[in-house]
């Protein structure tokens, strides 16, 4: 991409969408040291389509528990105020990026599943590795593609060139993109990062998510992401925008010091939390 | 066993070269791309050992689909293991989602 394209495309994303204003309440609240389950509670029920969905999903496989859960305070109480935070902003991101065209729709609905795979996928290795921010590494995972929903939306020609690319020379859809725009998604998605002031991890690790090693302090997270991201199209949950399986980054496979024979169990859990947790997030 | 000739993809990507001692993830990596003959040095020609037995089989179309998808990936023993592990999962999958079995 030119520079004066690129410049326009970056100028373009001051059009992107903002999170919803509840989602933004809750994260003011969430970093408030005095504020209580119930006042998150109180924003939460404001909006009763994301009080249904945060319920929905606290009674999915996602947490398990043994009872069912059935008021928003008892939601927070259970699982932590970050975690809510980070439920919320999983709920919400659906709704952002609506497509007008039956066609772009099923593909935005494909790569939402990919994202969502990815996601599962992420919080799967972190629980093999005992990573203490599981919710986090799976808001990561969700939101790791988010440069291809920015290109899709916002760029529909450019990004139809780009999937034309890619089935016409059979490449992997960052090279398509790095020929037809000039950049790839994963820098297009740090851009709605910073724009949506999301915290500075997940932005290195959307940025690095193909090359891990180079997320600096959070290389770690950026390792699960990319990992997740190759199981997550090796089990074809979704369509990542090609059909291929890229090749794993040997350093940071080597960061994460898990076993080949972990990889059956996560894959395994990851096919079976995919259908149930999709569901309570649409 | 020394293999006497290159073994190469249906996309002539090589595999392994000749000369190479063939060991258990070779032969692994072989099957995993549909190979079923090879030739070595200084015996006659051999069959690529079958499926190993109680192990559900992938159907043939999901089996195709996914080694086609790694198809970038050459011989590195990583990407091998994460396609045999992808393998045996979409296969007990498969198998589970079966009429009769019970899952959701």
């Amino acid at each position: 991409m030119a520079a004066a394209d690129l410049k326009r495309l970056i100028a373009r994303v001051e059009d992107l969408p903002t999170l919803p204003r509840t989602v933004l309440r809750i994260t003011e609240r969430v970093n408030d040291p005095r504020a209580s389950a119930r006042d998150l509670s109180r924003i939460i029920t404001d909006d009763q389509v994301l009080t249904a969905r945060l319920l929905k999903l606290v009674n999915s496989s996602f947490y398990g528990f043994p009872q069912r859960v059935s008021t928003v305070t008892g939601a927070i109480v259970l699982v932590g105020f970050d975690a809510i935070r980070n439920l919320l902003l999983t709920t919400s991101v659906f709704d952002l990026f609506p497509s007008r065209r039956p066609k772009g729709r099923r593909h935005l609905e494909s790569l939402w599943d990919h994202s969502l795979g990815c996601a599962i996928g992420a919080k799967a290795i972190g629980g093999v590795l005992r990573h203490e921010k599981l919710e986090e590494l799976f808001v990561a995972g969700l939101l790791h593609d988010i440069g291809k929903i920015v290109e899709m939306t916002f760029l529909p020609d450019a990004f139809a060139s780009v999937l034309d690319r890619v089935a016409r020379h059979r490449v992997l859809i960052s090279a398509a993109e790095a020929e037809i725009l000039g950049c790839t998604h994963a820098e297009i998605g740090r851009l709605l990062a910073q724009r949506w002031n999301l915290p500075a991890k997940l932005i290195t690790i959307i940025e690095h998510h193909h090359a891990p090693a180079a997320a600096g302090a959070w290389a770690v997270e950026a390792s699960i992401v990319h990992l997740a991201d190759i199981l997550a199209r090796a089990l074809s949950l979704g369509y990542g925008g090609d059909d291929k399986v890229p090749t794993l980054d040997r350093s940071g496979w080597e960061l994460l010091k898990l076993k080949t024979s972990s990889l059956d169990a996560i894959m395994a859990t990851m096919l079976d939390e995919f259908d149930d947790i999709g569901s309570s997030l649409r | 066993m020394i293999l006497a000739e290159a073994v190469r993809n249906h996309q002539d990507q090589l595999l392994l070269e000749a000369g190479r001692r063939i060991t258990e993830k070779s032969i692994r990596i072989f099957k995993s791309w549909g190979i079923r003959r090879l030739t070595v040095k200084y015996g006659p020609e051999i069959d690529a050992p079958g499926e190993e037995a109680g192990l559900p089989r992938l159907p043939a179309d999901i089996d195709v689909g996914l080694k086609e998808r790694f198809s970038d990936a050459g011989a590195d023993p990583l990407m091998d293991a994460i396609l045999q592990a992808a393998s045996r999962q979409l296969a007990a999958r498969r198998a589970k989602q079966k009429p009769g079995y019970g899952r959701r």
